[in-house]
């Protein structure tokens, strides 16, 4: 690879990786370390890339507002009241809730009801019309 | 401690959802805090917001340009992080990098549904202003830094969020990649769109 196409690709990974030529993996490194020190082109791209990511980094920063863990501490706790208060601050929407899960309840013991009490359509008929032949037999 | 915690924890039914459970690490103050937050200690929970809560506020104020709107964002967040912190699996994703993915995620949720708005035809339109020095005034008095935190947030979301998460220079693209959960070449093309727009505007100023 030429230097212009080496100074070209150093460009391109400047801005893939930053300046900080350290955190770059290993071989990539070497080769950019030996390009700076012989290019003066690839030094000012290098010397460029830092200004840009100090003005970033500068940008980037943000002072936080006087009490923001508080606040966020306290909204946590806000939520976690209003989840719990929702369902007990209200006389009606307990009770409603309690009407709701025994609904629920019922419903789900039908279900289980139906589904494990063996069917016994046949032998039942057998059952119910036998006292009724009796019965009439009697009379 | 960490070891009786990490037992207590490795039973759980699933792993945070937020972040790839990929990044292996050892047990550290963040996983036993997170063991105490998910006990309902609001002691560790606040150490948690003391310690990770100026960067995700950081982060979420570059993004929007409002200091406001970005602690509604880190509060949401935080929430989040109370919610799921019984299905926390320490040894996993460190909670920074999950943190900052939810922070990102509902930094691009929130540019989404006020992009959407602004075509809705009886929506508010209202947006909040930037919290930055004056937007419309005063522009040449404006210094280099102001600018560039406009040209900043002219770019699109997840340039911007990969640009302001490599910003400080301690996270990896391999990190970055994590919390926004794309891959590491992704994000280097991002950064690499990202700081040519930055650098072509800055070399349209300087030569204007």
């Amino acid at each position: 690879m030429d230097d212009v196409r080496r100074i070209d690709h150093f460009a391109e990974r400047l801005d893939a990786l930053g300046p900080d030529v350290a955190r770059w993996p290993a071989a990539e490194a070497e080769e950019a370390r030996a390009l700076i020190a012989r290019s003066a082109e690839a030094r000012r791209l290098h010397a460029e890339a830092l200004r840009l990511a100090e003005i970033v980094a500068e940008a980037a920063e943000a002072a936080v507002l006087n009490g923001f863990a508080f606040r966020v501490v306290a909204d946590v706790q806000s939520r976690r009241s209003d989840r719990l208060g929702w369902l007990f601050d209200s006389p009606r929407r307990f009770a409603l809730a309690g009407a709701s899960f025994c609904v629920a309840a019922l419903a789900l013991g039908v279900a289980i009801g139906a589904v494990t009490v063996p069917a016994q359509a046949d032998d039942g008929d057998a059952d119910l019309a036998s006292p009724l032949v009796s019965l009439e037999t009697d009379i | 401690m960490a070891n009786g915690v990490a037992l207590r924890l490795a039973y759980d039914g699933g792993a945070v959802t937020d972040a790839p459970l990929t990044e292996s690490h050892e047990p550290n103050e963040d996983d036993a805090l997170m063991a105490r937050v998910a006990a309902g200690d609001q002691r560790a929970f606040a150490r948690l917001v003391a310690r990770h809560g100026p960067k995700a506020q950081a982060l979420a104020h570059r993004f929007t340009g409002s200091a406001a709107e970005a602690e509604d964002i880190v509060q949401e967040a935080f929430w989040r992080v109370w919610r799921a912190a019984e299905r926390w699996r320490p040894g996993g994703a460190k909670v920074s990098t999950w943190l900052h993915r939810i922070v990102v995620n509902l930094c691009v949720d929130r540019e989404r549904r006020q992009r959407i708005r602004r075509f809705l035809p009886f929506a508010d339109t209202f947006d909040p202003p930037s919290d930055d020095p004056d937007p419309e005034h005063e522009l040449s008095d404006r210094d280099e830094i102001e600018r560039v935190r406009e040209d900043i947030k002219a770019l699109p979301a997840r340039q911007r969020a990969a640009l302001l998460l490599s910003a400080d220079g301690e996270r990896s693209n391999a990190d970055i990649a994590k919390m926004l959960g794309s891959s590491e070449k992704a994000v280097e093309s991002m950064l690499v769109r990202a700081r040519r727009t930055l650098r072509a505007k800055l070399a349209a100023r300087e030569e204007a």
